[in-house]
């Protein structure tokens, strides 16, 4: 007769191994939720809609082991799926995935909006050699959905058959394409919010120009003209772009200078100079009550300062006065010269260039003056460009 | 979940000896729990059965799932149509052959029930469909098998079933309450009571046991489809259930699912379309 304790064991010996198994499969969801947390992050911090899509194809990587990819956006209007970027596709390859697209497969995987796994459809009946045998190659097809809606579709060639996949390595798929769809549809937001940011800048450039009939295209040019000069100083991205919008609402407030003074014939008097003078600080009071307009103030505000000291506002001298507000005074001043005002007629290009460079160290930072005749051809180019386009 | 009361849980004593799920289909119930299943150990159990293997190729071959290519083998289906549809195609392929084949004799008509199932089934796959729901495959199913309940009273005491529908007709009263009075129980009650004998998911059983919205409780997508749906159906003659009360969906409903005059003509147009589509399920009651 067996001995109860040796049951009581053998009891307590399958308990532990079932917990243990338990606690396997417990260290295995945590570090599969860790890795999909992870992911997801990654993927959420991509801002512009192409970067999504390379870094969903990066991240992917990390789950399947896929030979080849393609991305597909789903055209909304026309129904119809286009590749926007592939990886590692082989000519032999790339016929395989083109079935797919024409046999109407990758358009019914949409619909379904769930990844599944399809045979290859490779030689002969797309049937074959995908019965029971695990081995070959399988394609997986991974909807992208953002709120529901079908973004586009992601077609993964991976070296496994289409039956080794388990349930959990689908999902896990299906989770990072829609946390990807909904990072596209943040960027495809982010990047209309960015649109409009700069068409209503350059709208208050325009309220401007359209009110100085003698500075059509003004703002526009300075623009052109600072961000050239800029990016020969090598200043950073975010710097130049400082410059582009400061150069186009650096006379902003030129919209509160009374008419009778803003395109007044002839000569203003000191009076009516001291009210001109005034668009700088107006312009600044400006913009300064509007926050993602806040940087350009000090760009504004001393445009028109000299290095020499002897500009205004402030009268601030050399380095003291922002560099922004040094390359638009430097661009600002080139293309006044060389553009029909109520006071004087236009002046060549090459007399503007020789204008400038005698105020270096003047008017003018050499620096700056510097960057700018090395820069001069360019300038010279977007200056004939520009000419004659709309008010 | 629906707490019995005492005099259900007497009368649910008489129904104590239910049939039982085929051993395929409790094994593709298992293992479909498991999210390390792959559609490969899928394919080995239900492989093991030829005859559902057959049923259940055909209907993943039918128009209601329109995929443009055929599929010859139990593990495409299950890629390509996913685990959960295949796992609900098997069990209703088996409840079917358990729960809805015609008897010699008897004056309810299980074709027509089979229809009114299968309308429910699409029409609830449509409503949860419309508001996003999670698994539309389970509304199907759900739909599929709200009634089971009914199947079970049939079998067990025809007469007193059949008394129950014809006490339904003369006072126009809800086929539930019929039965509640005269058997102690209802045939959701039971179908539900089936459903956790089965180890149907627990979504399906709720849909089952609940789909007459009794009582408070939240509501969920999934119940208020196939309530909805179910109610359509009636209205709109498709098959027949054996049930004469009002035909109303409740407001809760409505408003969940987003229904109102509009939406449901759009509903009732695709419901004519996508149950041309389910001809295959239907085919069932012909004996194929």
């Amino acid at each position: 007769m067996a001995d109860p304790r040796d049951e009581k064991v053998s009891e307590l010996e399958s308990h532990i191994e079932t917990l243990e198994q338990i606690n396997e499969g417990l260290r295995q969801s945590f570090e599969e939720l860790s890795q999909l947390y992870r992911l997801s992050e990654t993927i959420a911090s991509a801002l512009t809609f192409s970067r999504v899509l390379t870094l969903l194809l990066d991240v992917l990587r990390e789950v399947v082991d896929y030979d080849a990819a393609i991305l597909y956006l789903y055209d909304e209007r026309s129904g119809a799926l286009r590749p926007n970027l592939e990886k590692a596709v082989t000519p032999e390859l790339r016929q395989r995935f083109q079935v797919q697209l024409q046999d109407g497969s990758l358009v019914w995987a949409l619909k379904q909006g769930r990844t599944l796994v399809m045979a290859d459809s490779g030689q002969g009946s797309w049937t074959q050699g995908v019965d029971e045998d695990d081995g070959g190659r399988a394609f997986l097809l991974v909807p992208i959905l953002a709120r529901g809606k079908p973004v586009g579709l992601l077609d993964l060639a991976v070296p496994s058959g289409p039956g080794s996949f388990s349930q959990r390595d689908l999902s896990l798929l299906g989770i990072l394409a829609n946390q990807a769809g909904i990072s596209l549809e943040n960027a495809r937001l982010y990047e209309a919010v960015r649109q409009d940011y700069v068409d209503v800048i350059h709208a208050l450039a325009g309220a401007v120009d359209a009110r100085d009939h003698y500075t059509r295209e003004h703002s526009n040019r300075v623009s052109l003209y600072g961000v050239a000069i800029a990016r020969r100083l090598r200043l950073d991205e975010a710097f130049v772009e400082g410059v582009q919008f400061g150069g186009l609402l650096h006379d902003i407030g030129k919209i509160g200078i009374p008419d009778m003074i803003l395109n007044k014939p002839g000569r203003l008097t000191d009076d009516e100079f001291q009210v001109m003078k005034g668009h700088s600080a107006l312009g600044a009071g400006l913009l300064r009550r509007v926050e993602s307009l806040n940087h350009l103030v000090p760009l504004v505000l001393y445009h028109h300062e000299r290095f020499d000291g002897r500009g205004y506002p402030e009268g601030l001298s050399g380095k003291k006065i922002p560099l922004g507000a040094r390359i638009l005074n430097v661009a600002d001043s080139f293309e006044t010269i060389t553009s029909d005002r109520v006071y004087h007629r236009a002046r060549s290009m090459e007399e503007g260039l020789a204008e400038i460079q005698r105020c270096a160290g003047g008017q003018f930072d050499p620096e700056i003056v510097e960057a700018f005749i090395q820069c001069y051809d360019e300038i010279a180019h977007l200056r004939d460009s520009s000419r004659g386009g709309p008010a | 979940m629906v707490i019995p009361t005492a005099e259900m849980q007497k009368a649910l004593t008489r129904f104590k000896d239910l049939p039982t799920l085929p051993d395929v289909v409790a094994r593709v119930m298992q293992i479909v729990s498991n999210p390390l299943t792959t559609a490969e150990d899928l394919n080995q159990v239900i492989s093991l059965d030829h005859a559902l293997t057959f049923k259940v190729l055909r209907l993943a071959n039918s128009a209601y799932y329109g995929f443009p290519k055929e599929i010859t083998n139990i593990t495409q289906a299950v890629t390509i149509l996913g685990f959960n549809t295949i796992r609900n195609l098997a069990l209703s392929v088996s409840v079917h052959k358990m729960m809805f084949v015609e008897r010699e004799k008897g004056l309810f008509s299980y074709r027509d029930f089979w229809k009114h199932c299968v309308a429910v089934g699409v029409c609830a796959r449509i409503l949860s469909r419309r508001v996003g729901y999670k698994s539309e495959e389970n509304a199907f199913t759900a739909g599929l098998l709200h009634d089971i309940g009914k199947s079970l009273l049939e079998r067990v005491d025809h007469a007193a079933f059949i008394a129950c529908i014809e006490a339904s007709r003369e006072t126009k009263r809800a086929l539930w309450e019929v039965e509640q009075e005269r058997l102690g129980v209802d045939h959701a009650a039971l179908g539900g009571r089936l459903a956790e004998n089965w180890n149907l998911p627990g979504d399906l059983r709720g849909a089952i046991e609940r789909h007459h919205l009794p009582g408070e409780g939240a509501l969920d997508p999934l119940v208020a489809s196939v309530h909805a749906a179910d109610m359509l159906c009636r209205q709109q003659s498709l098959g027949m259930d054996g049930d004469f009360g009002p035909i109303e969906i409740a407001p809760a409903a409505m408003k969940l699912l987003r229904l109102d005059e509009r939406a449901i003509k759009e509903v009732l147009v695709e419901l004519e379309h996508r149950l041309k589509e389910a001809e295959e399920f239907l085919k069932f009651s012909r004996g194929a």
